[in-house]
């Protein structure tokens, strides 16, 4: 299983924090996600920053990358400054 | 004149007389207004180094051009002296509604002087500046005074017990705003003035209204469509930037020892807003309202912004979300700067766990600390250590490693060694440890885009472009939020479009044509409304023959000066450091490069700037920016 989380207006707007799923590529994940909560766009999933176990994922491939039991997914939407 | 009223107010308190102060007209078009205004005001009328406590000391007060025009977040107003707590010039910029007022009472700007004898405040209509007795104001906190001070829809400023006392890091309020770094309450209290109420009906006039109207409502429209001035701001605050910081190792956590916190979620804009959160608020002309509105003992009061988030809360590991709101409340009342209380408590907390000073002050235990808020604005127990800020307290007790502030103020929320222009920023800001003076270059390294943070690479050039700007949009009278929209939206809503990996990529080799085009701003003498529209509304309201390009010279212009005012007041090119955490010791061993490499930047930052190897602006750069009249006093 892997913790999905959700920050920023993404959570908001949804009223979703955490999620606990299957492991698979993050394409996979988010089919997943969508099927849990019908209301989430994949577009807006697919255009959030998304990291995983911290790190910030910005590779061309990215839907495409495996994840791992245990590993932490996030969503968030963008922010600037304060 | 348009867009201004032309007339300054300079108040004496020693002798209780009130004139005109004698500004140069051609000033307004050079300095803008606000900060930068002040800095001239200030240079002129300080004739060399001055204690913040003293009767030559003088609180500069300003408005701009975009004050009372109707353009977006522009009610905004700076405060200006001698800080207590830096021995520099702090410029201290707040929000909420007096610098309309000020403004609608006939004045561009206050410039106080002396010490009074007795307790009083001041009284301003367009007919008349009284100077009046406050007695029965003193003692009261910062809500209660300006109830008490005069009707409500009086624009007001007032300080509260802390800048009664002299505590070095006091604010001066104005509604639930804050004027709040640097002292600039300490100030108001020294000179024995506990506030300022305005109000007027004077009314602007406009070069161009028409056509400023059209283009101000293209502007309020662009602001409400970007995703980040019209749906995060309003939605989330500035609150809402503590997931990011804690994912990107930004989060200022156990006194800067750390750039993240494992209970983040709990003190973080997303749990404000679920839990705590009754509606969003914001200050006059404002169609961001990034405002909180939260419930602290039974009262509506005013949320935390991310930096006393970060300060009250990760920093001194405080997981306590409403704790802090009452901190955050009471730190307002008694009118005290959230983000020197939480640094200074950081280094208490860490001189206590390493058996430098006994003071009961423990990580993770928020139980003492509302008693003292009130403690460090009376100066009781250990709170009269504390009302003296982290320089200071390390000076007494040790730890200046670990003090973690850059000429006396404390730094912001933004942990920096993963940062280096934001780092750079704080090491060389004209306040000290300031990340908007200092360029907020994190917005760039983690925030907002992803850039690399842990090169060095153009980040001395893109540092002073965005410290100029900053500058300038500042001394516009604008909220540096107006800013945030300049960040195009397909980068903010594709963050891995290959566009947005390729502009992230390229930047940091973009310093060189910063650099460039900052010692060459005639190229940028154009205006471009939809990316900065602050210079296209000065040339409509003012007048004036204003372009990007002028604009951020006008930024470089204040800063320069700004600069030259510090080194009166004794600054040297030494002091353009940061605490040896932050430059020594890696944030995280695993990432050989997470400090701050300031020695790789500094020099590189001096010589764009036009700056001598130690610092100081030399002549030639000075009477490019028309600063030449300072080499008469220097």
């Amino acid at each position: 299983m892997i913790t999905v989380k959700f920050f920023g207006t993404l959570r908001l707007k949804h009223q979703i924090k955490v999620l606990t799923l299957d492991a698979g590529t993050i394409e996979q994940v988010i089919e997943a996600i969508i099927h849990k909560h019908p209301d989430i766009h994949k577009k807006d999933l697919m255009h959030s920053i998304i990291l995983v176990n911290r790190i910030l994922l910005t590779q061309r491939k990215l839907l495409s990358l495996q994840l791992k039991e245990g590993d932490e997914l996030v969503f968030m939407s963008p922010v600037a400054g304060g | 004149m348009y867009g201004i009223t032309g007339k300054i107010a300079k108040i004496d308190l020693s002798t209780g007389t009130v004139n005109d102060y004698p500004l140069n007209k051609n000033d307004y078009e050079l300095f803008l207004g606000g900060k930068s205004l002040a800095a001239k005001i200030i240079y002129d009328s300080l004739k060399g180094k001055v204690d913040a406590f003293s009767e030559e000391n003088t609180l500069v007060i300003t408005t701009s051009v975009l004050t009372g025009s109707t353009s977006p977040c522009s009610s905004r107003f700076n405060v200006s002296t001698i800080s207590p707590l830096t021995g520099l010039l702090i410029s201290s910029n707040c929000g909420g509604s007096f610098g309309l007022h000020l403004k609608r009472a006939g004045y561009d700007g206050l410039v106080i002087s002396g010490r009074s004898k007795t307790k009083v405040y001041i009284d301003i209509l367009e007919t008349s500046i009284e100077i009046r007795n406050a007695e029965h104001l003193w003692g009261l906190n910062t809500g209660e005074a300006q109830k008490q001070m005069g009707e409500k829809n009086r624009g007001k400023i007032v300080i509260g017990i802390a800048g009664e006392n002299k505590v070095l890091f006091a604010a001066a309020i104005s509604e639930e705003r804050a004027a709040g770094r640097g002292g600039v309450g300490a100030v108001f209290g020294d000179k024995n003035l506990k506030g300022i109420i305005a109000s007027g009906k004077n009314k602007m006039s406009f070069y161009q209204q028409e056509k400023f109207k059209v283009h101000n409502m293209e502007w309020i429209k662009q602001l409400k469509k970007h995703p980040i001035t019209g749906e995060q701001l309003p939605k989330l605050g500035t609150a809402g930037l503590v997931s990011m910081m804690q994912y990107k190792n930004l989060l200022a956590t156990k006194n800067y020892s750390s750039g993240s916190y494992e209970d983040f979620d709990k003190i973080s804009g997303e749990t404000l807003s679920e839990e705590h959160l009754i509606k969003n608020k914001g200050c006059v002309t404002c169609p961001i309202q990034c405002g909180r509105v939260v419930t602290a003992y039974g009262k509506t009061v005013k949320g935390p912004e991310v930096e006393t988030l970060g300060l009250l809360g990760s920093n001194i590991l405080n997981n306590d979300l409403q704790n802090i709101i009452n901190l955050n409340h009471l730190c307002d009342e008694y009118g005290i700067d959230t983000i020197t209380f939480g640094s200074t408590l950081g280094l208490a907390m860490e001189l206590n766990e390493k058996g430098l000073w006994d003071n009961g002050l423990t990580f993770s235990d928020n139980k003492t600390l509302e008693d003292l808020v009130r403690k460090v604005s009376v100066r009781e127990g250990i709170g009269q250590d504390l009302a003296e800020g982290t320089k200071r307290l390390s000076a007494k007790y040790g730890g200046e490693a670990y003090a973690i502030h850059v000429k006396g103020l404390e730094l912001a929320a933004y942990e920096p060694r993963v940062a280096q222009g934001m780092g750079l920023g704080y090491a060389t800001s004209n306040r000290g440890g300031c990340h908007i003076n200092g360029g907020y270059l994190v917005i760039l390294e983690g925030l907002g885009l992803n850039v690399n943070g842990q090169t060095t690479k153009g980040k001395a050039a893109l540092t002073i472009f965005f410290q100029d700007l900053m500058e300038a949009v500042s001394a516009s009278g604008s909220c540096i939020f107006t800013t945030y929209a300049m960040l195009p939206q397909l980068i903010l809503k594709k963050p891995n479009h290959f566009i947005t990996r390729f502009i992230n990529k390229i930047i940091p080799s973009l310093g060189g044509i910063a650099g460039w085009a900052h010692n060459n701003t005639w190229l940028l003498n154009f205006n471009m409304k939809s990316l900065l529209p602050h210079p296209y509304s000065l040339k409509l309201i003012a007048g004036y023959k204003m372009t990007i390009g002028k604009f951020v010279t006008a930024g470089e212009r204040g800063y320069n000066l700004e600069r030259l005012i510090n080194i009166r007041q004794g600054l040297k090119g030494s002091d353009d450091t940061l605490p040896s955490r932050l430059t020594k010791e890696l944030q995280r061993l695993d990432q050989p490069g997470s400090r701050v490499k300031l020695e790789e930047m500094i020099q590189s930052y001096y010589h764009i700037r036009g700056w001598d190897s130690k610092g100081v602006p030399t002549e030639k750069r000075l009477r490019k920016l028309g600063l030449e009249f300072s080499n008469d006093n220097r």
